[in-house]
């Protein structure tokens, strides 16, 4: 069984990174240039210095016992103890040092793996909902769907530069099972009309602010599922806003464009892509058939356990006689040992066995009734707790402030104290095999909490100065087709109390049994006792009273948010050009202050012209791998197309000869070199195009500076009345930058000058302050 | 284009208006607008003006405060009883705001003197108690191309429109004054106060549109209210090809004094 297809040039990607990698072990670079091309290829940075984690993609949570089995080798052998299953469906290697994960990239290689795409704002992980080909309740197998577009896809170069990372989800019916209601595009199967094909949502997303999909066409034959990617891939890669992280994901644009304009948009963009007269996926079917591996006899003695782990985990297919289990991993770890017997075990069954879930546990399948004892007593003997009640692993939780840099609050410590708080508990939990509680650490959603039946995420709190963790709590998310709705917030508990207030309340929803689904139980019942159970445990108390409420779970140090920083999930082409900005502003303070003369003079002005002729050369898909590209690729790309006065030529002839002479007579002209490329940085739009207002009028208004205006520490809406008098100044499309406090500042201004009709270039947070750039209407 | 920090502080809900913004403030700094008469409509409007830092104000009255005055005529103060309107009202716009220039004009105006009085003026506000002075002013914009709005109160109710040059004018509407005792006068009427300040205030809002040239301004439209049902309504007028001033044949070429008797109270003072 296939999975995905590695990209044709897929060495070619590996030997670039493993340059890179090379040149930043040696110094050459420096690990924010590493960063941002070791990003899109899955490989993070953990809290541990000098490790990362390797995600793996698993089109569909598809992975064949073989490849489970080498993963679970190649962590042994250059990652950690376990691997871990992630929200996506896919797996992950932690802890592999740098000098390793070329050595991983190349072993996952190997097998037809790649984690490129598994981080970044790329086309991340597709999913398809796990029990795809065997759900009863199915129209048809969407797997191959996610598997032949991730084939496309990760052999498009424009995947790995787009504004912020793109989900694709499949769901193979209207329960939507695959979370298509919430994804950038989603995609549930549909027959209309005798031919199978699906209807698509659009721009949904979970995040700090999440928003389901919005419903974009009723139906799409099957073979339009490919055209209909390209163009919402090239919207998005086109109009996204590449310069605010925050807001750059599809939802934000189809928030600010509109429906009626982003349709329009899509009609263009669906006009040009069926112009290319691409070919339709190559969809190949999954059989789900069963093997019968001779095992042996295994009579099992406890049959009241195997019966009760039967009803827990085993299902029926579709397909008669096969069955499919649930294998519970608790918060998605699993032992590089477990993960080995596993695919050993599975390795006679077929490959067609392993799903991973979107709850972070293993969904096997095909397996025939008479193999069940096997499985059973394999699980037995190897899986301590694998026949507990389901809910305890189903249970879902983001890393959090263990290893996550935007983390609040420690959720896996709280998941595992609510996991043991359960289990210890007389309640009958099977009866919340189905129940979604999800927890995050931060409102970032990681841990899925729009979407929970019980979601918490992470804040913190302050009481009588002090700050204790603490988790809004929020219930009521439903995934379905045309029903999809986000949790809402009920109310708040500290961390200390989750674990309880948890116990109480599913007490009370296991005791009310008149209520056909949870929902009605909600309606009349539920978010009523949720209230009631937060008021309750909304009392915390003082320091000196209990120092337990200001510990978080499994933490020794007293809370506090020190070391929460950015996270690194989109890093990209603008860390790049950050980096040299920042290289700029270094040697010009070093060429001044104190001022320096001489040879030393001569080569800081070598640097600069360097950093300012590389700086830009990414937008145009130019990643310089010796020195020489940086000049030839600044002259093709800059001089050539005339996007920067030729009077420059010389001052790059000479930065490209390192002649010092020249260098050092040109001064005046480096500056203004400098200052060109900035300019044009400044003037460039979301899809790298430069808006520089008429070619010939540049030179003229580049040596005009652009006004900077400090409004920190300028209330509202003072700050406001200040810019509209900076802006009444100037000309038409001449712009503006001002600088303004985080919060009521800058959550008004932007708007409000965006109101009166000009544009906002960029809106970028410094530190705690931000940086807004306004071009005149 | 130089506010002071104080300036942007003072006038920074205006600026924030999109349609004042910077640009309007300032053409709000540079304008001059005429008040004629420092009464129940002048005080509301003068007030409002100079508080939205009207470069230029100036003041026509030749009477001194009366007590009966009070109820209605908010820039006077209880003090100010028996001293020239004009000085009263000059102080407090100073006090309202320092930036505005104020000019008084202790005088009645007549066919002789008011083209000279209101020619440097953008704007001119007719805040008067009479049918000669309102058709005077009429006829002296009308015939100076000055925009003006024109504003009249009566027991619970009130009128207004505006004129700007080719536009309908206040004899399009009304060819003439009323006979004499055909319009009770208000000292045999009365008004209720808060009537004079709703009519005020409406004419500085035209007057302030007028400046910053944004919004509809009430040409063409009389904008009629009864404050007892609070019933607004405008009623739509054309200009008149048969008005004596600014119809196609015009009957009136030269200012007169049309005869009316004023407020008994008024001409009382004047004794």
């Amino acid at each position: 069984m296939q999975t995905y297809n590695l990209p044709d040039k897929f060495d070619d990607d590996i030997s670039n990174l493993e340059e890179l990698i090379n040149k930043c072990i040696a110094s050459e670079i420096t690990p924010a240039e590493l960063k941002a091309h070791r990003v899109p290829f899955g490989v993070y940075e953990q809290r541990k210095v000098d490790t990362y984690m390797v995600r793996i993609r698993c089109a569909s949570g598809t992975v064949t016992p073989k490849q489970l089995e080498e993963i679970s080798k190649i962590s042994e052998r250059l990652g950690n103890e376990k691997i871990h299953i992630t929200t996506r469906q896919e797996l992950q290697v932690h802890y592999v040092k740098l000098g390793d994960i070329i050595p991983v990239i190349k072993a996952l290689r190997d097998i037809g793996l790649a984690s490129r795409g598994g981080g970044g704002n790329t086309v991340r992980n597709i999913i398809a909902q796990e029990d795809s080909g065997i759900a009863k309740d199915e129209i048809f197998d969407v797997a191959p769907y996610a598997t032949a577009l991730t084939t496309r896809l990760i052999s498009e170069k424009d995947s790995w530069t787009l504004p912020r990372k793109f989900k694709i989800a499949f769901s193979s019916s209207s329960s939507d099972r695959g979370y298509a209601t919430l994804a950038d595009i989603g995609f549930i199967a549909r027959v209309k009309d005798g031919k199978i094909g699906f209807k698509v949502y659009v721009a949904g997303g979970m995040g700090a602010k999440s928003n389901p999909g919005h419903f974009f066409l009723d139906f799409i034959s099957d073979d339009q599922v490919y055209n209909l990617t390209k163009a919402i891939k090239n919207i998005f890669w086109k109009y996204g806003n590449r310069k605010n992280k925050h807001a750059a994901r599809l939802r934000f644009l189809f928030n600010d464009i509109g429906e009626d304009e982003f349709r329009k948009r899509f009609d263009q963009e669906l006009g040009a892509v069926e112009k290319e007269n691409y070919l339709p996926l190559e969809i190949k079917a999954n059989e789900n058939i069963g093997l019968d591996p001779d095992l042996g006899d295994s009579p099992v003695k406890d049959q009241e356990d195997f019966r009760i782990w039967k009803e827990r985990f085993v299902k029926e297919q579709k397909q008669e006689g096969l069955f499919s289990i649930i294998v519970g991993v608790e918060l998605g770890f699993l032992a590089n040992e477990k993960a080995l017997k596993l695919a050993q075990f599975l390795i006679p069954f077929g490959e067609n066995v392993i799903r991973l879930t979107k709850d972070q546990n293993i969904n096997l399948r095909n397996i025939k009734e008479k193999h069940l004892s096997h499985l059973y007593l394999f699980l037995k003997e190897n899986f301590n707790g694998f026949n507990r009640p389901f809910i305890l692993d189903k249970l879902i939780s983001c890393a959090g402030a263990s290893t996550c840099q935007l983390g609040i609050c420690l959720s896996r410590g709280a998941a595992r104290s609510l996991i043991s708080t359960l289990g210890d508990s007389d309640l009958n939990l099977d009866k919340l095999a189905n129940l979604k509680v999800n927890i995050s650490g931060c409102p970032n959603s990681c841990g899925q909490h729009p979407a929970a039946d019980l979601g918490f995420f992470g804040k913190a709190n302050r009481k009588d100065g002090e700050l204790y963790p603490a988790y809004n709590v929020l219930a009521g998310g439903v995934i379905k087709d045309e029903e999809t709705k986000l949790s809402k917030k009920l109310g708040e508990v500290s961390a200390k109390d989750l674990p309880k207030l948890v116990k109480e309340f599913l007490a009370d929803y296991i005791k009310a049994e008149e209520f056909k689904t949870y929902q009605d139980y909600l309606a009349s019942q539920g978010n009523n006792k949720l209230v009631e159970l937060c008021k309750k445990y909304s009392k915390v108390p003082s320091l000196a009273e209990d120092k337990n409420y200001y510990y978080d779970w499994e933490s020794k140090d007293i809370f506090s948010l020190a070391g929460r920083g950015m996270g690194e999930c989109s890093a990209g082409l603008f860390d790049l050009i950050d980096v040299d900005l920042k290289n700029i502003v270094q040697t010009t303070e070093k060429l001044n202050n104190p001022p320096v003369s001489g040879e030393a003079r001569g080569l800081l002005l070598f640097n600069l012209v360097f950093y300012a002729t590389r700086m830009l050369l990414i937008t145009r898909g130019v990643e310089p791998k010796v020195e020489m590209d940086v000049y030839t690729g600044f002259r093709q790309h800059f001089l050539d197309t005339k996007l920067v006065d030729s009077s420059f030529r010389e001052v790059i002839d000479a930065g490209f000869s390192k002649n010092h002479q020249i260098l050092l007579k040109e001064e005046d002209k480096i500056s203004d070199l400098v200052k060109a490329v900035k300019y044009l940085y400044e003037h460039m739009d979301n899809a790298f195009g430069f808006k520089v207002p008429g070619l010939e009028k540049k030179a003229a208004s580049d040596k005009k500076e652009r006004v900077v205006k400090d409004f920190r520490g300028v209330a509202c809406p003072m700050n406001f009345v200040k810019t509209k008098l900076e802006l009444a100044k100037l000309q038409s499309k001449e712009t503006l930058e001002i600088y303004l406090d985080d919060g009521e500042p800058i959550d008004n201004v932007p708007g409000s000058v965006k109101a009166e009709g000009h544009r906002i270039v960029t809106q970028e947070k410094i530190e705690d302050y931000w940086s807004v750039i306004i071009e005149k209407k | 284009m130089d506010f002071s920090e104080s300036q942007l502080e003072r006038y920074s809900r205006h600026i924030i208006l999109k349609d004042v913004g910077i640009e309007g403030q300032e053409k709000i700094l540079k304008s001059k607008i005429l008040i004629v008469g420092a009464g129940g409509l002048g005080a509301p409007a003068a007030l409002y003006l100079a508080a939205a830092g009207v470069g230029t104000l100036g003041i026509v009255d030749s009477d001194l405060v009366d007590t009966s005055n009070l109820q209605r005529q908010i820039i006077h103060f209880t003090p100010d009883v028996g001293r020239e309107k004009v000085i009263s009202a000059k102080e407090k716009i100073s006090q309202i705001n320092p930036d505005v220039k104020v000019i008084t004009y202790k005088e009645r105006l007549y066919s002789g003197n008011i083209k000279e009085a209101i020619k440097d003026y953008d704007f001119i506000i007719d805040g008067t108690d009479n049918f000669p002075a309102k058709f005077l002013i009429n006829d002296a914009c009308v015939l100076s191309k000055k925009p003006f709005s024109h504003g009249g109160i009566l027991r619970f109710d009130g009128q207004t429109l505006t004129y700007t040059p080719g536009n309908a004018c206040y004899r399009c509407l009304f060819k003439t004054p009323p006979p004499r005792d055909a319009v009770p006068t208000c000292s045999q009427a009365g008004i209720l106060g808060a009537i004079a300040g709703m009519l005020g205030t409406i004419q500085a809002a035209e007057a302030l549109k007028f400046i910053i040239d944004k919004g509809k301004l009430l040409t063409n439209r009389l904008l009629i209210f009864n404050a007892l049902d609070m019933e607004f309504r405008t009623v739509k007028f054309n200009k008149n090809p048969d008005c004596p001033i600014c119809g196609k044949k015009p009957t009136i070429t030269e200012l007169i004094d049309e005869e009316q008797p004023v407020c008994d109270l008024k001409k009382k003072n004047e004794n």
